[in-house]
């Protein structure tokens, strides 16, 4: 048999899909839910009836594949019309109205009904489905839809590449647990980027994904009452906080010239390796600690490091962070 | 000496004999930032580690590769990586990032 799918093919476009769909997901930094939910109920693959629960975050899945599947294997032979509208919309409050081959679906539904069952059992029953077997993210949709587009174009095919799926990317939809019937669609997490890309936010948290808050300055995960409480804390912990980009981020945050003034700084030398200051006691045993603030030699940033109180120049300050001695201290390149 | 960031590079007459090498040839790894000051791959150089120190053994011209620092350029011959350090009352801490 011919093999007339070119797998390089597929691969090269599959990585060009995905770029397009990171490039263009999620513009404005928080994903457009009802955008989503209406795009994946109106996905019209095979013309099978398909429940669609769309969520914010990886912490309401396990609840939206419980309702899911419940609504999906409950038998309501018998049952009028009212009381199967009031059940469906008992468990997907997000529903407007209970679609038709929904409705048809419960009406003939004859497997072991699950709509009474306690959610132990339903558990066991998802657990049988395998859902963590049916994640589809971005990448694979890519993948997919690069095979689809090699193959002769017909029925199947049309109604694959024309899956409203595809655009729900775009909207923020981060990956979806499909299990044919029902489809839950998880959200990327709202995120909020700088100029170049880096999370960033300057009064809230850069990303939010259902309760995590995460609070970011320029790429890097900082606390969140260095954004939340901003006028609370304490300048000096710009001069002694461990970690460097951190530390850093806090002065750009707070701003040097606050961080300066509470300690009182006073400048003692400087030279073309940086300033040399000394300041008030930091309350850590030091009269008159110093330090040296010095520019990053490829990103221009500008960071401060305490050197023993004794140091005399801003030179002998660097070389002393290197245990070295001031006179050999000389980087033939530094970047 | 060369530097990058809060590593320096000092040439060293010899690594220590017992020291062992490391094929991820990661100098350095910013825990904050997910940066790394590493060996580029494909050159003829390798990581070794002796007592919590790192050197690089460059058989040819090394590059040291950085998210944002820019690229260094190691002559052949035995380097010690020095980390960065600070004072603190109780003697000195490494620079972490």
């Amino acid at each position: 048999m011919t093999n007339n799918i070119d797998t390089d093919k597929i691969r090269e476009k599959a990585a060009e899909m995905a770029q397009h769909w990171v490039d263009n997901f999620n513009p404005d930094g928080k994903p457009d839910m009802e955008g989503i939910q209406k795009l994946l109920s109106q996905r019209n693959f095979e013309d099978e009836m398909v429940i669609t629960i769309s969520v914010k975050s990886y912490q309401e899945v396990s609840d939206a594949l419980r309702r899911g599947v419940r609504l999906l294997e409950s038998d309501m032979r018998g049952a009028s019309d009212k009381e199967i509208v009031a059940y469906v919309k008992k468990l997907m409050p997000e529903y407007d109205e209970v679609p038709a081959d929904l409705m048809k679906h419960l009406k003939s539904f004859d497997g072991k009904s699950l709509k009474d069952a306690s959610d132990a059992d339903v558990d066991a029953r998802i657990k049988e489905l395998e859902p963590w077997r049916c994640i589809w993210d971005y990448y694979d949709m890519a993948f997919w839809e690069s095979v689809y587009s090699q193959l002769p174009s017909d029925k199947k095919v049309d109604e694959f590449m024309n899956q409203s799926f595809f655009d729900a990317f775009k909207l923020g939809l981060g990956f979806c647990i499909n299990l044919g019937s029902l489809v839950v669609g998880v959200a990327l997490p709202e995120a909020h980027r700088d100029e170049e890309g880096r999370l960033h936010a300057e009064d809230k948290a850069a990303v939010v994904w259902g309760d995590d808050h995460q609070y970011w300055w320029r790429g890097v995960q900082i606390e969140r009452d260095w954004i939340e409480n901003k006028d609370d804390v304490d300048p000096k912990l710009a001069m002694t906080w461990e970690n460097m980009e951190q530390r850093r981020c806090l002065t750009e945050i707070i701003g040097w010239e606050k961080v300066l003034t509470c300690v009182n700084q006073k400048e003692i030398q400087r030279d073309a390796r940086g300033i040399l200051i000394e300041t008030d006691s930091l309350n850590d045993g030091e009269e008159h600690p110093r330090f040296v603030k010095v520019q990053d030699a490829s990103t221009d940033r500008e960071y401060i490091l305490r050197v023993p109180p004794e140091t005399q120049t801003a030179s002998e300050g660097v070389a002393w962070t290197f245990d070295i001695d001031a006179k050999r201290y000389n980087p033939l390149q530094e970047t | 000496m060369y530097r990058q960031g809060d590593l320096l590079f000092v040439e060293v007459d010899e690594i220590p004999k017992d020291a062992k090498t490391d094929e991820k040839g990661i100098l350095a790894y910013g825990e904050v930032t997910g940066h790394t000051h590493r060996i580029r791959s494909g050159v003829e150089a390798a990581m070794r580690v002796a007592a919590g120190v790192a050197y690089v053994q460059a058989m040819k011209e090394a590059h040291i590769d950085h998210e944002e620092h820019g690229t260094i350029t190691l002559p052949p011959g035995n380097w010690q990586v020095v980390r960065q350090r600070e004072h603190v009352p109780e003697g000195y801490r490494q620079v972490v990032d």
